[in-house]
């Protein structure tokens, strides 16, 4: 009987009902979408940030003094310590592989171009390079296994500094390390009246090379002044068979305050082996840089701390942003909701005050109210968690251009929610009417 | 034989207001009686209390044998679906619900629901053809037939109306006091409201209440 009157008095009372669905179906739409959307911005926004450029910087472990202004090595490549670029492909055999996103070695000397001191960088434009099936791959702490295919993945500037414009054409050729093309910045270009297509000559050391400029490039900072060549055209001219003398990692982490509680300031050294292992397995950047040390011994791999604090801060800002907004959507449906449900309760007082009269007791009268109002909830959440799921993809495409993951996490949650809702809006009326003797609410209509 | 209902100085007072003044009153099984007044007398207040569906404020009241004065809450309600039915002028069906299940919904508070039962009791007022009808799709007086079907459902042993015929026309009116009759022959104690003559003239006893007093006992024509 108590469905029958459930279905009776939701299937005969549409306008009423639909009215109360509606509420409970744009809250928990709301919900799904903000909640869906604030779990994953943190993740997007890490994502987003990586495409700025590099947050870790690769150096040989070195004792000797060098001078360096701005990143750029001013001691010359043969007497300095470098990286055998030959090895970088290790990068993406470290636990946290798939969160390196792109890497680029960097062999700067100063050399005469034209007649003029410039700072004339190596490195890949666009380096294509393979994994070979079998090759090792870290699966945990001390732990490897063999690549099941070949995988083949592609390195360089082009990807790791997206932002990069280039007025012409990037440098082309197999594998840009044996081209003879290369890139001058704008400042420069305009400098010394270079035009894409014109070429320019080197002087370093007693060595010389000529390349032609395929293009300007314009970046708002530093590399405007420099000319950029194919790594194995700087090494020729610092004289040196191989070796870059820094690389630029960009990798994806997240905050250190994501780690659990009892990680959170504490050094590799002293955890427990347990503790190591999910430090080690969680992708913030000291993990990252322990692993990319222990792929490449005799590096140091230190943060770019400028980008990686301000990546903090800025996605720790979002975060609390779209948690703020959150609540505060969840606060307004949740009153529109109660308030919805507190008008449909106080218009039945009649129908309670008849049922009282004709033998209910309190609690037969709120299993009555309280199941019409959880079946509402219940099914208002879940149509508004379905139309959450497209709102949450409509507003990823909106604003990060691609769709948002929202898992199936999030449907208890936003079930629970509604169901809270529903019952709360219903409970205080509900509690008045009942409590107020029949011959009275009788009277009174 | 132990009367039904006795009532001794039974008063209600609303917020101030004396509705009910020292009503001393007592109704034997079986019997129909009659209370009669003009508007305001008290008549409503005195089956309200009768009917457990409000408490008086001073006195006495027995019903079935039970000092109901002395119940609440939940005892009150358990009490009063046991051993009350009643009858409203408005009818008080649940929109949204058929004749039918609103007559189900009193098995339901009391018992368990029993559709056939439930049926029976419709075709013996004559709605055998109305089952599945909302109270908006019946007439006033269909309205008040199921009202009476599901007053009885329970097997209640006392039946309350108040003014059952007073939104009804004359053929409706007819069919409604000629089902009360069917009622009282069965051994059913009535105890029904009424400011009409004609209507209180089938009852067994008529009293009349003044300003919430008892005026006077008059045996009727029927009694």
């Amino acid at each position: 009987m108590l469905l029958r009157i459930l279905r009776e008095a939701l299937g005969r009372r549409r306008r009423r009902v639909a009215l109360a669905f509606l509420a409970i179906l744009l809250a928990a739409s709301l919900s799904t979408a903000l909640l869906g959307l604030s779990t994953s911005v943190l993740e997007r926004m890490s994502q987003e940030l990586r495409a700025y450029g590099a947050n870790i910087l690769v150096t040989p472990r070195s004792e000797a003094v060098r001078l360096e202004i701005g990143d750029i090595s001013y001691t010359p490549p043969t007497q300095q310590p470098l990286l055998d670029e030959t090895d970088l492909h290790k990068l993406k055999t470290i636990f946290w592989r798939n969160n390196i996103r792109g890497f680029a070695p960097f062999l700067s000397l100063v050399a005469s171009v034209n007649g003029e001191p410039v700072v004339v960088t190596g490195t890949w434009f666009e380096h294509r390079f393979t994994l070979a099936r079998g090759t090792r791959l870290t699966t945990n702490v001390g732990l490897e296994a063999a690549a099941r295919a070949t995988q083949e993945y592609v390195a360089g500037v082009k990807g790791l500094s997206p932002w990069w414009r280039v007025q012409g054409r990037w440098p082309a050729g197999p594998g840009d390390g044996m081209g003879n093309e290369g890139l001058i910045g704008s400042t420069l270009a305009n400098k010394l009246g270079v035009q894409p297509g014109d070429t320019i000559n080197m002087q370093y050391a007693g060595r010389s090379r000529t390349v032609e400029v395929t293009g300007i490039l314009s970046t708002g900072g530093l590399e405007e002044q420099q000319v950029f060549v194919p790594l194995a055209t700087a090494q020729e001219l610092a004289g040196v068979a191989q070796g870059s003398s820094r690389v630029l990692v960009s990798a994806l982490v997240l905050p250190e305050d994501k780690l659990v509680g009892e990680l959170r300031g504490k050094s590799p050294d002293e955890m427990t082996p347990e503790q190591y292992e999910v430090w080690y397995c969680s992708p913030v950047m000291g993990s990252v840089l322990r692993q990319i040390e222990e792929a490449l011994p005799g590096v140091q791999a230190r943060p770019i701390l400028q980008v990686s604090q301000a990546e903090a801060s800025f996605a720790s800002r979002i975060q609390l942003m779209a948690l703020i907004i959150t609540l505060v959507a969840l606060g307004a449906s949740a009153l529109a909701v109660m308030t919805t449900m507190t008008t449909l309760v106080l218009e039945r007082r009649r129908e309670i005050a008849i049922m009282k009269a004709i033998g209910a007791d309190d609690a037969q009268v709120a299993v009555l109210f309280l199941t019409e109002a959880g079946a509402l909830g219940l099914l208002g959440g879940l149509a508004g968690y379905g139309l959450g799921l497209a709102l949450a993809r409509l507003l990823g495409v909106w604003v990060f251009g691609h769709a948002l993951p929202v898992g199936l996490d999030l449907l208890p949650l936003v079930l629970l929610l509604s169901l809270a809702v529903a019952l709360l809006g219903s409970l205080g009326p509900l509690r008045q009417a009942i409590g107020t003797p029949p011959v009275y609410a009788l009277r009174g209509n | 034989m132990e009367p039904i209902i006795t009532a001794h100085a039974l008063t209600k007072r609303y917020n101030g207001t004396t509705a009910l003044d020292r009503v001393d009153l007592t109704v034997a099984p079986g019997e129909w009686l009659a209370i009669m007044g003009p508007s305001g007398s008290g008549k409503t207040t005195l089956l309200n209390l009768i009917g457990c569906l409000d408490l008086p404020s001073e006195g006495k009241l027995l019903v079935a044998g039970t000092e109901v004065s002395r119940l609440s809450g939940k005892d009150l309600t358990r009490f009063r679906r046991e051993t009350v039915g009643l009858v409203f002028q408005q009818f008080y069906l649940v929109p949204y619900l058929t004749a039918l299940e609103n007559v189900m919904l009193a098995q339901y508070f009391h018992s368990i629901a029993d559709e056939a039962e439930a049926r029976q009791a419709l075709d013996e007022v004559g709605l055998g053809g109305r089952l599945r009808h909302l109270p908006s799709q019946l007439s006033g007086g269909e309205q008040q037939r199921v009202c009476i079907a599901r007053a009885l459902i329970n097997e209640p042993k006392l039946v309350l109306a108040d003014e059952p015929t007073g939104n009804l026309d004359r053929a409706n009116e007819d069919l409604v006091l000629g089902l009360f009759k069917r009622l009282h022959e069965q051994g059913h104690t009535v105890v029904m409201v009424t400011h009409d003559p004609e209507v209180a003239g089938l009852a067994q006893r008529t009293v009349h209440l003044d300003h919430g007093r008892l005026a006077e006992a008059v045996p009727t024509a029927s009694g």
